[in-house]
């Protein structure tokens, strides 16, 4: 009983540091996969999966996808390691992918190009 | 006579808009007590589930249903630029709630120690960022 409640008491740090860091590399992965929707014929088509909606079905599934797959990479990878070491850098990281998804992924920075005649 | 019924089916998602704002509300509110009253993380989790299940509502009716989900029953002329970004933006919300609730689900309680003090910020951070996105959305939609 008493090792039951010892497990119930702890705090699996691992599992909330991997729901941060995933959420930090989605944001990127999302605003990055923006991008080249914009810019590449082939992963606007690629990403099409519903013609009703358009390729934001595509970039929805991905970042759902993206998520799920690098909550689990992250938890495997803080299991079981000293996370305090990790914790300022992932939460600096977090930070910066908020503002940086929040910037890139304005209309007018996806958009911007430079055309040469 | 007021129609309920009605209202909630032929203007879904304004009552959607609604209830979400609503839920944003309560849940601001908690995000201030989070320190001094740690057995209301129990509360923020219910809430922030039907909170994301309500955003959830929200983008399958803009994606399936009609195009004026936020315009409070007129259809808005906004631009191509603008609604695509608000449907690339409604991404930030969804993954900073899952990421609170993670968070809230694993410290519990001890989200308002000292230890977890990182987490705790991160948390109301994503609540706030959340509902400034959400506003930006609607604003967008009406434009």
């Amino acid at each position: 009983m008493k090792l039951f409640e010892r497990f119930r008491n702890r705090i699996h740090e691992s599992i909330a540091l991997g729901a941060i860091l995933s959420a930090s590399l989605t944001l990127q992965t999302a605003w990055i996969s923006n991008l080249l929707v914009h810019r590449s014929e082939t992963v606007r088509d690629l990403l099409n999966i519903l013609p009703s909606i358009g390729p934001i079905s595509g970039l929805y599934f991905k970042t759902i996808t993206a998520y799920i797959f690098l909550f689990g990479l992250s938890v495997l990878f803080f299991k079981g390691r000293d996370c305090s070491v990790w914790r300022g850098r992932v939460f600096g990281f977090f930070y910066i992918s908020i503002a940086m998804f929040l910037v890139l992924t304005l209309p007018v920075v996806y958009e911007f190009s430079i055309n040469v005649s | 006579m007021f129609d309920l019924a009605g209202l909630l089916f032929s203007d879904s998602s304004v009552v959607l808009f609604g209830a979400t704002l609503f839920i944003f509300g309560a849940i601001l509110c908690l995000t201030f007590l989070l320190k001094q009253k740690p057995e209301l993380v129990r509360v923020l989790i219910v809430l922030l589930v039907i909170l994301f299940l309500l955003l959830l509502g929200m983008v399958s009716l803009d994606l399936f249903g009609e195009r004026n989900v936020y315009a409070l029953g007129e259809y808005s002329n906004f631009s191509e630029l603008l609604s695509t970004h608000r449907l690339l933006i409604i991404q930030l919300p969804f993954v900073l709630l899952a990421s609170a609730i993670i968070t809230l689900v694993v410290y519990g309680k001890k989200i308002a120690d000292d230890h977890a003090k990182e987490y705790c910020y991160a948390t109301v951070a994503a609540v706030w960022i959340s509902f400034f996105t959400f506003l930006l959305i609607g604003l967008e939609s009406m434009l």
